[in-house]
């Protein structure tokens, strides 16, 4: 579903990701762990048209979108939830829902966009609870759930979560986690980024580690937990010799 | 049986991204890790970044196996040594040993690899599978046995040893499947055949040979004296072990595990790669290995590849068997032959056993070549030696003396490494 070749972005003079590689078949929930500053904001920033790529390729559902706009992005049915929520804080619930669908609003699809809405309010039944308060009162876990659920009203094929644990306590990184495997369930296929490694590999098929603007290990969950290394050297800690 | 249909029969052009993303992500962890790649990729400018295809591969250097023994023993390693869990290493024949190490996710696609090699020949879990390469450093014991373990047969690590008490296991422990060279196996059919074992008392099913260049020959030949079907698998330690390559029941070439390494084949002196089908020198890299990584190791094997599909329904590339090792080549003049080339002959003659020695020797500046072999008749001793000598000549150009020895004389292999030529020119 999404493919990617040698991508190069960054900011200004600063390049920050130099040659990534890597795959997403449908279906599948695939993480990329990496410690702060490896990339992967960056690599998901630009995979959804907001930050302009250098060079490479990057091809969704057999189609280039590497020089894209982010809407065009949006409409190919690939969907980011940012990192830190980005919410419309004045909005209420409803009205920020209603924005995820934004570009649906023109083709008229407002009956649709309204079963939408219910069935993101039935995944999370605390926005239903909270629909007309501003979404700038809302606790962090909600917040977070509001995110996600303003992507769905997208009806992303792809949908792609940048650090969707950060800030919050991991009962509802639970509650959040449970939700993205309950997507994939029901057909949408997920690129996750996270720092919480453990968390994020507990419901990935394969992942690929990022360090420095890098892939350096590509794997199965399975393969990337029993790594001791992605966390040592990956993810901070540096060994200097061999029989350390 | 495909043993793991979403590698085994991946579309090329999804088997091409898992091959460039796995290639990049090792190359960034050597450049990172291991001091003589991050030297001679740096040496040559060749940071990271520089394979954005696999086409690429071809301007990275080589590794040899100066390279590894140089490295002894563990300056390769890309983890700490806590990380390895797993040491195995060559036998140091001819020069230092080479010493590799496995971490877990090492140990477990290796047993993957060699999981595929098994079910290609009908492993299931009702088999009894009888190991029997040595068990120790070497990596072709441990190997076939991770393997047929996860394939969940029944295994005997019988290792080496006595002949007669392997042929005793055989019988009694109700063999299925047997994994060792193809020398050993040969020794083994004739204990066999010695303790007055019929076929018939076997459960003898399937043969998997490998660990040394064998000829077709040879193959037909264990197939009938075993009543099996006989697979050839490759594999070299240096960069696996067993479990690289492995036959499917069409023995038309050997399939190669491309989601775990990438496979060329270059011209021995000049280093070009070569294009498909063209015999050369076997090159090597590893995809997924995180202890022992090897980029581009010339293996010093021959042999030619092939992306033609197969009709076993693999899209795997297959490699052609291995002719014989570079080293092993007789040279004499403009004559060039392998041992397996001589035992293709020896084996189509019907009164001859399957053994055979070569000295080659030189006299007054003039290199002279003397094949033995033995045969299991006696009758037509003088035309058999001139027979044996014209067809050498005519199929091989090899101008070759033959000499009999007495039946049996020949030694057999209970040892390791079969040495079969024997050069005085070197020594």
């Amino acid at each position: 579903m999404l493919r990617v070749r040698n991508l190069r972005a960054g900011y200004g003079n600063v390049e920050v990701i130099h040659g990534v590689s890597l795959h997403v078949d449908e279906g599948e929930i695939v993480t990329i762990v990496g410690a702060n500053g490896a990339g992967k904001s960056t690599l998901l920033g630009s995979l959804a048209g907001l930050v302009p790529a250098r060079a490479g390729v990057a091809a969704f559902a057999g189609a280039e979108i590497t020089a894209l706009s982010a809407e065009t992005v949006v409409s190919r049915g690939c969907v980011l939830v940012p990192e830190g929520r980005q919410l419309f804080a004045d909005l209420s619930v409803a009205e920020n829902l209603l924005l995820g669908g934004y570009l649906r609003c023109r083709q008229r699809a407002r009956r649709a966009l309204e079963q939408d809405r219910e069935r993101v309010c039935g995944l999370f039944p605390v926005l239903a609870r909270r629909t007309s308060q501003p979404a700038g009162t809302l606790s962090g876990g909600e917040q977070q759930m509001l995110a996600l659920g303003r992507a769905l009203m997208a009806r992303p094929a792809l949908l792609m979560l940048d650090e969707p644990s950060i800030g919050l306590a991991p009962l509802v990184v639970r509650e959040i986690f449970d939700v993205i495997v309950r997507l994939r369930r029901e057909g949408t296929t997920i690129l996750l980024v996270e720092q919480n490694v453990r968390a994020a590999l507990s419901i990935s098929d394969r992942g690929y580690v990022m360090d420095t603007g890098r892939i350096m290990l590509e794997g199965t969950a399975e393969e990337l937990s029993a790594n001791r290394d992605v966390r040592r050297s990956y993810l901070g800690r540096e060994y200097r010799r061999i029989d350390e | 049986m495909i043993w793991n249909r979403k590698y085994e029969t991946m579309e090329r052009d999804q088997m091409d991204q898992v091959q460039l993303e796995r290639l990049q992500a090792t190359l960034n962890r050597v450049e990172r890790n291991v001091a003589f790649y991050r030297r001679v990729l740096g040496s040559r400018g060749l940071g990271p970044g520089s394979i954005q295809r696999l086409a690429d591969l071809g301007r990275l250097p080589f590794t040899t196996k100066d390279d590894l023994r140089r490295s002894y023993p563990y300056d390769l390693f890309a983890v700490p040594l806590r990380d390895i869990v797993r040491i195995q290493s060559t036998s140091g024949t001819t020069g230092t040993p080479v010493v590799v190490g496995y971490t877990h996710n090492d140990l477990r696609m290796w047993g993957e690899c060699v999981a595929r090699v098994l079910a290609a020949g009908g492993m299931t879990e009702h088999d009894v599978m009888q190991v029997a390469f040595t068990y120790g450093l070497f990596s072709g014991g441990f190997g076939l046995h991770a393997g047929a373990e996860r394939v969940g047969a029944s295994v005997i690590p019988a290792s080496t040893g006595s002949l007669e008490k392997q042929v005793r296991i055989m019988k009694d422990f109700k063999t299925t499947a047997l994994a060792c060279t193809p020398s050993y196996a040969l020794a083994i059919a004739s204990t066999l055949e010695e303790m007055r074992i019929a076929r018939a008392d076997l459960a003898l099913r399937v043969g998997y040979f490998g660990a040394e260049p064998w000829s077709e020959g040879l193959r037909s030949l264990l197939e009938s004296r075993l009543g099996i079907t006989a697979l050839d698998n490759y594999g070299i330690t240096e960069v696996l072990g067993p479990g690289i390559s492995f036959e499917c029941e069409k023995k038309s070439g050997l399939h190669v595990n491309e989601d775990c390494f990438i496979i060329e084949v270059v011209n021995p002196s000049s280093h070009e790669v070569l294009p498909d089908g063209a015999e050369g020198e076997i090159v090597l890299t590893s995809i997924t290995k995180e202890g022992f990584p090897m980029v581009r190791y010339r293996t010093g094997d021959l042999g030619s590849v092939s992306r033609e599909p197969c009709s076993c329904g693999r899209t795997l590339a297959r490699t052609s068997r291995v002719r014989g090792r570079l080293d092993d080549m007789i040279i004499l003049g403009a004559t060039k032959v392998f041992p397996s080339q001589i035992e293709e002959i020896i084996t189509e003659e019907a009164g001859l056993a399957p053994h055979f020695r070569v000295l080659i020797d030189r006299k007054d500046g003039i290199d002279s070549l003397t094949v033995t072999v033995e045969p299991s008749e006696s009758c037509g001793a003088v035309d058999l030696r001139e027979r044996l000598a014209r067809k050498l000549e005519a199929v091989h150009g090899v101008s070759a003396t033959v000499e009999l020895a007495p039946r049996g004389s020949l030694a057999r292999a209970d040892e390791e490494k079969l040495r079969r030529v024997v050069d005085k020119r070197r020594i």
